[in-house]
């Protein structure tokens, strides 16, 4: 009987992105950090949200559409940036390291399983783009195909 | 990818990647289309939104422009589809006889009063989503 593997893509995304410290962390762009699903601003800082998109697996078994989406709302540090600006650097700053993902990286999952990133792929990048403005609340997405496998 | 064969003009390949890339990616060239009609609609549904004379001098009461300035659009998903849902979510305020109704959607559309409203409130109710995204995608798709 064959095994069913489960990779959970998106806890594996959330985790390696939360471990960038020049990405997330106070007065980082992404200060508040990535959660998973959709996920409303706080009052203060950028909120990141990882979410698995839509269409296909495609020909490779652990490759799926990766939504990041990023938030905020009001002015945000001590510059008093507005969310726009804000959530746009934020934006930026993440593509560059999520498309930038070209060799394997092991994930540790905070249950105890691992994953293997293996690489996004770069032809299927799309965005940054703006994903909203509602009730004063800016959002952009960006996304990608990732490969993953089971560690 | 599938080929698909022809007759003269040699196969026709399609990239599954590329095409979930254009229908449902919610950065992709859809989606583009999508947050240009939000975005638009929006700033034509604020143009038409009818503004007060002036705030509400009743403590609670609602600022002048205040249906104008919660007017907003979000790139969703409606199951597999993408979607954009332009937004005007203004309630009556606490200084309102009946608070916390859709005063945005009784502005769109006045027959949805429960209980009418005096004429010198009037000035200006009607339609101002319906017609801005009517207006917006006819220029944005013709």
């Amino acid at each position: 009987m064959t095994d069913i593997v489960v990779t959970d893509l998106e806890a594996a995304v959330k985790v390696w992105l939360n471990g960038h410290t020049a990405l997330c962390g106070k007065g980082k762009p992404v200060d508040n950090g990535f959660l998973l699903g959709d996920v409303r601003s706080p009052a203060q800082g950028v909120i990141g949200s990882v979410a698995l998109g839509a269409g296909s697996v495609g020909e490779l078994a652990d490759a799926r559409r990766v939504v990041l989406t990023l938030r905020a709302v009001g002015r945000q540090g001590p510059e008093g940036k507005g969310p726009r600006q804000a959530v746009m650097d934020a934006a930026n700053a993440t593509a560059r390291v999520f498309f930038g993902l070209d060799a394997p990286v092991r994930v540790t999952l905070p249950g105890g399983g691992v994953v293997v990133l293996r690489y996004v792929d770069a032809e299927t990048a799309q965005g940054p783009t703006p994903a909203g403005d509602l009730g004063g609340e800016i959002a952009y997405t960006l996304d990608a195909l990732v490969v993953a496998q089971e560690g | 990818m599938a080929n698909i064969g022809g007759r003269g003009f040699g196969d026709v390949v399609l990239d599954q990647q590329v095409l979930d890339a254009l229908i449902h990616s919610p950065a992709g060239p859809v989606a583009r289309l999508l947050v240009k009609v939000g975005e638009q609609t929006t700033q034509e549904a604020k143009r038409r939104a009818p503004v007060g004379d002036r705030s509400s001098k009743t403590p609670g009461g609602h600022p002048s422009g205040w249906l104008r300035s919660n007017i907003g659009w979000a790139v969703g998903r409606d199951g597999g589809d993408l979607v954009v849902d332009i937004v005007s979510d203004a309630i009556t305020s606490q200084a309102n006889p009946f608070p916390g109704e859709p005063y945005s959607v009784f502005v769109e559309e006045p027959s949805l009063r429960p209980r009418g409203l005096p004429e010198k409130f009037r000035k200006g109710e009607g339609p101002y989503l319906r017609p801005a995204f009517l207006d917006v995608i006819k220029r944005v798709i013709g």
